[in-house]
């Protein structure tokens, strides 16, 4: 558990809790927003007791619970799962770039965020699962809900592979055909790689019934190119690849270039009802996570 | 070098402009290596910017590096031509000193007198610690000063000494002494002034003397005097070539340029105007005219005379000097060969005859007949006249003497027909007067005479001689005569066949006239032609035109005169004690130079560089005139720019040539200082760093 340790933080955890998942569309019939399920104080079996968050609704607060401890919990029935969520993390090599040393590679942002993401399903009883890739999965952590899901996820996270090229569009047909049920995916991408073939496979997604949620991450070095002086780049996935070159004179017209490809993404995005959510690795995870649920909040 | 800097060692600096060279390299070496994301944006803006992007940088390295240039040039305070100051400065002034100079300006002074004046202007400009010293260039280049001077009153005050000539201005010789003064210079290098009216006119040995200069690294400033020079001019006065005698008519013939439509000219014998002419309108602008003036010939002895017009602006050119030599008589010497008959040897008795039809009323030569072998003894110095009439080939001593006399101005007649002597006619007389030693005995029958033609009519020999004569002369027959090639002598007559039968010839200054035949019956009937006698008369008194006592020359040229020593019983090794010469232009008395020479002695006038005569007199006797001219170069009336001048020494070789315009004493002023550039740099280095921000933000 050093992981989860080291990834969630309890100022982190305890930022979390004050934020509500607001899932845009219920899979299979679940209801949106609140995580109100209709099978809620039915046949559903009994799982576990849990304790009570405020704001959630108090009509399965354990009376008897309260009176013989004074605190307040909550009776948890199995049947509460209502989201499905699949987390898709790149791990090619693109994605281990930092451009400061104190600042973590957008890999590590993106395990960061993924922990975070899976902490929060679960903790409200939501099915996590992984894939982590590069040009193909590396690695698999299928949905569930079960508490024990999260330090499989957690595993998953520190034990996928430093993936190499990046090929999205393959790897999304082919992870889009392994879920087996609709509901939310989440790529955690720098999505450097062919605009047309990231979109095709999102929109597989979107074909196939899922939310799908996609957390572009740059890191402000990439935005920015403030490198001084004579610089010769190196591609990450592939070394002998070189620029060599003075990034003060072809700032402007690498960030033009960058704005546009940005652009492209985020009009291609909109176009098929994905949500794209451009992250900077400058900022600090919470504020991430919580300006994108505050979004979704007012999207419901 | 016209570029100088007066803080030289400031040029250090220039170091400083590889600064950025080596940052700009440095840079390059330290290059940073980063793993990148991504390269696609990368590249395809580095491809699109790369080759402009190269340009700029080499550009900014480039103004980067003329900016600290500029400024390190700047501070080294640099100065475009003039001399480096801190370690005195020497100017050295050459002044045209030739006869054109002595034209009048508008402000009625000369202008060799402006030029002084401007030179005292411009040594009053110089700083106290500089020397100057001044050249005067006329027929010869003389230092003014006997060494540098401090500029200052002293130098200007030596400047009254200079004088101007009424010769030619030898540029060469000017620079080749001002090429010796610039090597004893106090200081260096030294700016040399030339101030001239600019003539126009060959320059020989010019380049030779640039050359010497342009090794001192002299910067040389042209200053041109005047707008030209007047037309007006006498150029040349020619003389009968002849023996004159007293009282008979002769014709002066001068050679003019008239400024003006019928322009009267004048000629005057000692003092006394005795005849003027008017010339017509010139054929063309600043054309010549010939004139002649008819005017009897003066009693016997030398004379002056002149030949002129009004003055113009320059006086000098309006009249031209000339000297008159009007013999009492003519001493000839016939020297014949041994005697067979009544008739003489060669017929020399003809000859005499001739000559001296009457020895009784005293015609104008006196002939003494005497053997060849006795001519040694008798010696040639009183003889204005040596005939030699079948004499032989003169013997080694007399050979000896008889060149150098020939060539220092004597007259020499050769008849040579006798077939006996033709070995001496080939070895002997031929090689004496440079003759090409070839003689043929030519020998007609007695009934197949040849006759003689007339090759040169216009000769002076043959011209006043008349139809008639002319006919008689052709009249006369030949049968025996030697055959010999004329070489570069004149050919006055010639036989049928084309050999020549009388040829004319000089050598050195003398004169000589050859007959390849001798008065014998059985030779020729020419000495019983009625022409016969005024031929020889006239051929005698050509030889000996000038009779040796008057002699005509540019001014520069030396002022020499050949005497007989027996006229003036001096021996060899006597001093010129009782001699002296009255030069122009005033007749002021000066000393002789007595120089023995191979042919004799000879009297030696200092020159004066003026025109005029020289006349030279022991006691109360007037030995010989000389009449000084001025060289045809000054007579013409065509001037150059200061650019064309400066131009043709550029091509001779100086590097540092320049005009000096407007008013001299502030120009010499500036071209001493030279122009700062100083401030011309800081402007360049500010527009450089203008540029270089441009394009710098541009590449940023």
């Amino acid at each position: 558990m050093s992981l989860e340790r080291d990834l969630i933080t309890p100022e982190l955890a305890s930022q979390l809790d004050r934020l509500d998942v607001m899932a845009r569309l219920l899979v299979e019939g679940f209801l949106t927003g609140l995580h109100r399920s209709p099978y809620h104080g039915f046949s559903a079996e009994f799982a576990e007791y849990r304790r009570y968050q405020p704001g959630e609704p108090a009509t399965d607060i354990d009376w008897r619970v309260y009176a013989r401890s004074d605190r307040v919990y909550q009776r948890v029935f199995a049947e509460e799962t209502n989201l499905r969520c699949t987390l898709l993390l790149d791990c090619s090599a693109s994605m281990r770039f930092t451009g400061h040393e104190g600042r973590p590679s957008k890999l590590a942002y993106a395990r960061v965020l993924a922990a975070c993401l899976a902490y929060l399903l679960l903790r409200q009883n939501d099915a996590v699962g992984l894939v982590a890739f590069d040009e193909q999965p590396l690695l698999r952590v299928p949905a569930r809900s079960v508490r024990r899901q999260l330090f499989e996820v957690l595993k998953g996270l520190r034990e996928a592979p430093d993936g190499t090229g990046t090929r999205l569009g393959p790897v999304l047909h082919d992870v889009a055909e392994r879920i087996p049920r609709r509901g939310l995916v989440v790529l955690l991408s720098d999505l450097m790689d062919d605009p047309d073939a990231v979109l095709s496979g999102l929109k597989h997604f979107r074909h196939r019934g899922h939310e799908v949620l996609v957390m572009h991450l740059m890191d402000p070095a990439e935005v920015s190119l403030d490198f001084g002086g004579e610089v010769e780049f190196t591609a990450l996935e592939d070394p002998t690849a070189r620029v060599r070159t003075e990034p003060a004179h072809v700032r402007e017209g690498y960030r033009q270039r960058l704005e546009a490809w940005r652009t492209q993404l985020r009009r291609a995005c909109r176009r098929h009802l994905v949500d794209l959510v451009e992250l900077s690795t400058a900022e600090p995870v919470g504020t991430a996570l919580g300006s994108y649920l505050m979004k979704r909040g007012r999207l419901h | 070098m016209p570029l100088s800097f007066l803080n030289p060692g400031l040029l250090v600096g220039l170091v400083a402009a590889a600064v950025p060279v080596i940052i700009h390299f440095l840079s390059r070496r330290r290059l940073r290596r980063v793993a990148f994301s991504d390269l696609r944006f990368l590249q395809e803006e580095e491809s699109q910017q790369a080759r402009r992007r190269g340009l700029r940088r080499w550009l900014l390295l480039l103004l980067r590096v003329l900016i600290i240039a500029c400024l390190v040039l700047a501070a080294a305070r640099p100065h475009w031509g003039g001399l480096p100051g801190g370690g005195g400065r020497a100017a050295l002034f050459v002044i045209d000193a030739s006869a054109s100079m002595q034209a009048q300006q508008d402000d009625g002074r000369r202008r060799f007198d402006a030029a002084v004046a401007e030179v005292g202007a411009m040594i009053g400009g110089l700083p106290a610690d500089a020397s100057v010293q001044v050249v005067l260039a006329g027929p010869t280049a003389v230092p003014l000063f006997a060494t540098w001077l401090p500029a200052g009153a002293a130098a200007k005050a030596a400047l009254s000494a200079a004088q101007v000539t009424d010769g030619a201005c030898d540029l060469g010789a000017a620079l080749r002494q001002a090429a010796e003064l610039v090597a004893e210079a106090p200081a260096s290098p030294v700016e040399l002034v030339l101030l001239s009216d600019l003539q126009a006119g060959p320059q020989p040995g010019l380049a030779d003397a640039v050359a010497g200069l342009a090794a001192t690294g002299t910067r040389v400033l042209v200053r041109g005097l005047g707008d030209g020079l007047p037309p007006g001019a006498v150029l040349d006065v020619a003389l009968p070539e002849r023996a004159l005698q007293p009282g008979e008519t002769i014709t002066v013939a001068a050679t003019v340029r008239p400024d003006r439509p019928d322009q009267a000219f004048w000629l005057e014998i000692d003092g006394r105007r005795v005849a003027e002419t008017v010339a017509g309108a010139p054929p063309a602008e600043l054309g010549t005219v010939n004139l002649d003036f008819t005017v009897t010939a003066p009693a016997a002895g030398l004379h002056t005379g002149r030949v002129g017009k009004d003055a113009d602006r320059l006086p000098v050119d309006d009249t031209r000097p000339f000297v008159l030599d009007v013999p009492e008589r003519l001493a000839v010497l016939l020297a014949h060969g041994e005697d067979r008959d009544g008739l003489g040897r060669g017929g020399w008795r003809y000859l005499e005859r001739a000559l001296a039809p009457d020895a009784v009323t005293a015609g104008l030569f006196s002939v003494r007949s005497l053997p060849v072998d006795s001519l040694l003894e008798v010696g040639l110095d009183a003889a204005d006249l040596l005939v030699l009439v079948d004499a032989g080939a003169p013997g080694r001593r007399l050979a000896g003497t008889l060149r150098p006399w020939l060539e220092a101005g004597g007259a020499l007649m050769v008849l040579a027909g006798d077939p006996a002597q033709e070995q001496d006619l080939r070895g002997g007389i031929l090689p004496l007067l440079d003759l090409p030693p070839e003689a043929a005995w030519t020998a007609r029958a007695d009934d197949q005479p040849e006759r003689a033609r007339l090759v040169d009519a216009g000769h002076p020999l043959l011209a006043d001689l008349g139809p008639a004569a002319a006919e008689a002369l052709t009249a006369a027959r030949w049968w025996r005569y030697f055959a010999i090639d004329e070489g570069q002598a004149q050919v006055i007559l010639a036989a049928d066949g084309g050999a020549p039968l009388l040829l004319e010839g000089r050598l050195g200054r003398g004169r000589w006239l050859l007959a390849p035949f001798h008065l014998r019956r059985d030779a020729t009937d020419l000495m019983l032609n009625p022409v016969f006698l005024p031929l020889m008369q006239r051929a005698a008194a050509g030889l000996v035109a000038g009779g040796g006592r008057v002699r005509t020359l540019a001014v520069g040229e030396e002022p020499v005169l050949p005497v007989a020593a027996s006229r003036l019983g001096l021996q060899p090794g006597d001093s010129a004690t009782d001699l002296s010469v009255r030069v122009p232009p005033d007749g002021a008395s000066a000393v002789v130079d007595l120089r023995w020479q191979a042919a004799g002695p000879a009297l030696v006038a200092p020159t004066t560089g003026r025109s005029g005569i020289y006349a030279f007199t022991a006691r109360d006797d007037t030995l010989g005139l000389i009449a000084a001219t001025i060289p045809a170069a000054e007579l013409q009336p065509t001037v150059e720019t200061s650019g064309a001048v400066a131009a043709r020494l550029q091509d001779a070789g100086l590097a540092r040539v320049s005009e000096l315009g407007g008013d001299p004493a502030t120009g010499f002023s500036r071209a001493l200082a030279g122009r700062s550039l100083a401030r011309w740099l800081l402007a360049a280095a500010l527009v450089l760093m203008a540029l270089e921000l441009w394009i710098g933000r541009r590449v940023s």
